[in-house]
């Protein structure tokens, strides 16, 4: 005999059937192929669920075992008291809260109400599970352990890492030194401790560890709200200079990524070149011309062979009222080598300023940019 | 011979020799086993070519298959015993080791010593930038000696390198905006072209003749429309080529290709570059692509009709009678016959009155993105801040068309 939910299964499937039919000789445009395939996904669908509805009876097990209802696991009463209803009471307060305010607390909110959900889910389906409440926790454990201990661990380690970084960032960069020393040594006493006597309880390891975390999670908190110290920001080498400047000082001298370099531009004390990049040809030459393509950008490895420091400065035009486009190395020491990656977004004919290669400030001797 | 084989071994036979037969193509113009260049028989030939290799590989992969299916057949289970059960046997398995290492060994010195060999560019007498962008490329010619030739200002092109025929061109391959794959099969393998990187790639055709390719990495909606071909030329015709590129720009004189002229300042230029066109006032049209496309680069149509393909090489600039006959050219006539590119009235020795594949630069001009999936809805820019990839419907009327082939037809 049919039960009611497998009646109304087969009911919705032959009524997604006809509808399709009647759908598709009634309706004609781009929208009728959507639609009649909508109509016969849904009839497989119920279909499908009504088939398995069947074959199970609709899961009323007192169809199949009269009285089991009264006795079964499932009948029995929770086994306590759940604490997700009130979290996932915060997370949709989260939720209202976010809706007004910001986006990111909106999303936090979401994720405590899914988790909150899942949790309290899985925990009612396992307290009926079986008579044994052991047994209940183990099936609990089984499903939501994989997905807890790693998420509580992510959660716990990024609260640590966030904390030190905050304490560091307040802390002046001398006294941070100092604490950085300070809390390496703590950590390496506290593991010779434990390893020397070995008689240290598993909980008095866990609380004494537990108290560290919490001390710097909590300094780290009070570090955020005093703020980080000011820092000073390297401002930039003054391209059209050939002087050693304040901006200078700090950056990288040497190529890091030799790789894929456009063209080498070589200062020697005759001579300003070009040579290009992945060609070593018969035809080799020192161009005093380089040919760039427009709006990609390139790299360029300076090689100063001359006995005093110098600045590789690309000048990129001036087009309109924009300010002129001027890019360089640092100072090159003597024998040094610089790098520089450029990007020409226009024609030189467009420029009211002359686009080249030039040696800071001075506009001779020069290296033609030319972008085609 | 099918006749008597039952039916399902019948049908699996024919579905092999289907496979088979395909590789047999005359007409191929990406054929990887038909060299035509130095550098791809570089990897085609010798002990570490691709040929013998392939051939290697066919043989292991026939004989692990046979030993595959001998077991399922023979130990297939009919209900007979289960056999005795051993474990381990240290001579098999030590033959076993070592065979495929001696094999792998054999193959990996060769193979080094050719990428060794395909890398060199000692002997590049010319050199070319090549810059992608979705979904077209670029190629650009310093100012240089190619290949005895004198380039004394920069030449940009699209859609279809041309280069002197027998000497080794370096190409230095990079991108705009996503990384693409730069491959001519006949004459050399793949190179990446990944934006701010160079990569460099030789290249190199016996033969005048032209040598298509595709892009082989993944770049966005139209990557399988984004094609590529060399067209190599005998030294006189190279020169010839680069002297029509080089020449001024000259304004129409026809009243309807001036109109055209118009419409392509006030349409076109926006993106596209052609040089040497000037405005009323006499000052230059520059282009400004970076303000409207997310690569920062239109193809420059300063010579579009010496061209024989434009999108990217997608569509034919040329018609289907004259492309046949160009592709099929015997090589000592191939460069003449590129070197007329496209043309409406019938040159002297032309077989053909008109060449001009009207139909689809109209097509274009009218609808392009129709053409060629692009993401050029200026309702849906958001995520690009407003710019296009690629060229959207101008929604031209068909009087500027015509306005505008009858320009774009003199760009030669």
């Amino acid at each position: 005999m049919l039960t009611t939910g497998s009646k109304l299964l087969i009911g919705a499937t032959v009524v997604s059937v006809i509808s399709a039919i009647l759908f598709g000789i009634t309706v004609d445009g781009p929208g009728a192929t959507v639609g009649v395939i909508g109509l016969l996904s849904a009839a497989v669908a119920f279909g499908l669920i009504a088939g398995i509805n069947v074959y199970v009876r609709d899961s009323n097990a007192p169809a199949m075992e009269p009285g089991v209802e009264h006795t079964c696991a499932a009948a029995r009463q929770p086994s306590g008291a759940s604490g997700w209803p009130a979290v996932a009471a915060v997370g949709v307060a989260g939720l209202a809260i976010g809706a007004v305010s910001r986006p990111v607390v909106f999303l936090v909110a979401l994720v405590v109400v899914l988790a909150a959900i899942v949790e309290w889910m899985v925990q009612a389906w396992s307290e009926r599970a079986s008579d044994d409440t052991g047994y209940n926790a183990t099936i609990r454990g089984r499903l939501l352990h994989p997905l807890e201990f790693p998420v509580l661990a992510t959660l716990g380690l990024g609260a640590l890492i966030y904390g030190f970084s905050r304490i560091m960032l307040s802390a002046s960069k001398d006294a941070g030194r100092w604490l950085f020393i300070a809390i390496g040594a703590l950590f390496l006493a506290g593991a010779v401790v434990v390893a020397i006597y070995r008689g240290a309880g598993k909980r008095t390891i866990a609380g004494v560890s537990a108290l560290a975390a919490f001390a710097v999670v909590g300094v780290g908190v009070a570090s955020a709200v005093q703020g980080q110290r000011d820092i000073e920001a390297h401002p930039a080498p003054s391209c059209l200079s050939n002087e050693e400047g304040e901006g200078d000082h700090g950056a990288p001298k040497a190529p890091s990524d030799t790789a894929g370099v456009y063209a080498t531009i070589v200062l020697t004390d005759s001579d300003f070149y070009a040579v290009l990049g992945n060609w070593n040809g018969p035809d080799k030459i020192a161009y005093h011309q380089l040919s760039v393509p427009r709006n990609a950008r390139v790299s360029l490895v300076f090689l100063n062979q001359t006995s005093e420091p110098a600045r590789l400065t690309a000048r990129l035009g001036k087009f309109g009222d924009a300010a002129e486009s001027v890019e360089c190395t640092a100072m090159v020491e003597a024998d040094g080598e610089g790098y520089l990656s450029i990007k020409a977004v226009n024609v030189p004919l467009a420029s009211t300023e002359p686009m080249q290669l030039q040696l800071g400030g001075e506009e001779a001797p020069a290296i033609e940019i030319q972008v085609p | 011979m099918l006749a008597h084989l039952p039916r399902r071994r019948a049908a699996a036979a024919l579905a092999i020799l289907g496979f088979l037969v395909a590789g047999c193509a005359k007409n191929a113009p990406q054929d990887i086993f038909r060299p035509a260049g130095s550098n791809a028989r570089e990897i085609d030939d010798g002990l570490g070519g691709q040929k013998y290799i392939f051939i290697l590989a066919g043989v292991v992969a026939a004989i692990v298959i046979a030993v595959v299916l001998f077991i399922i057949f023979k130990f297939k289970d009919r209900g007979q015993d289960i056999p005795e059960q051993t474990h381990g046997n240290p001579m098999l398995e030590i033959g076993m080791t070592i065979l495929p290492a001696i094999i792998l060994i054999t193959v990996a010195i060769p193979t080094v010593a050719k990428i060794f060999n395909l890398a060199k560019s000692d002997d590049a007498a010319c050199v070319v930038n090549v810059t992608g962008q979705q979904w077209w490329w670029e190629y650009d010619y310093p100012v240089q000696n190619c290949g005895g030739i004198e380039i004394t200002q920069p030449i940009v092109t699209s859609g279809e390198m041309v280069i002197p025929a027998g000497v080794n061109v370096q190409l230095r391959i990079t991108s705009r905006d996503v990384i693409h794959s730069y491959w001519i099969p006949r004459l050399n393998g793949k190179r990446d072209a990944v934006p701010g990187s160079l990569q460099p790639l030789r290249m190199q055709a016996d033969q005048p003749g032209i040598y298509t390719g595709q892009c082989t990495e993944f770049c966005g909606l139209s990557h399988a429309r984004m094609r590529q071909a060399v067209v190599a030329l005998d030294s006189d015709s190279f020169a010839t080529w680069v002297a029509n590129q080089e020449e001024a720009y000259t304004s129409p004189t026809d009243a309807l290709a001036l109109e055209g002229e118009g419409q392509f300042i006030s349409q076109c230029a926006r993106c596209h570059q052609i040089n040497g066109l000037t405005n009323s006032d006499g000052t230059p049209v520059l282009a400004n692509p970076e303000q409207n496309l997310v690569s920062g680069a239109a193809p420059n149509l300063t010579n579009l009709m010496t061209r024989t393909g434009f999108a990217g090489f997608t569509f034919d600039l040329i018609t289907d009678a004259c492309r046949e006959k160009l592709w099929n050219a015997p090589s000592e006539e191939f460069s003449a016959l590129y070197l007329q590119g496209v043309w409406m009235d019938s040159p002297a020795g032309a077989e053909y009155p008109v060449c001009f594949n009207e139909t689809a630069l109209r097509e274009w001009l009218r609808n392009a993105p129709g053409m060629k999936p692009m993401f050029v809805d200026p309702n849906n820019l958001s995520s690009t801040g407003g710019l296009y990839r690629g060229m959207p419907n101008l929604g031209l009327t068909e009087a500027q068309i015509d306005q505008l082939i009858a320009y774009l037809l003199e760009r030669k």
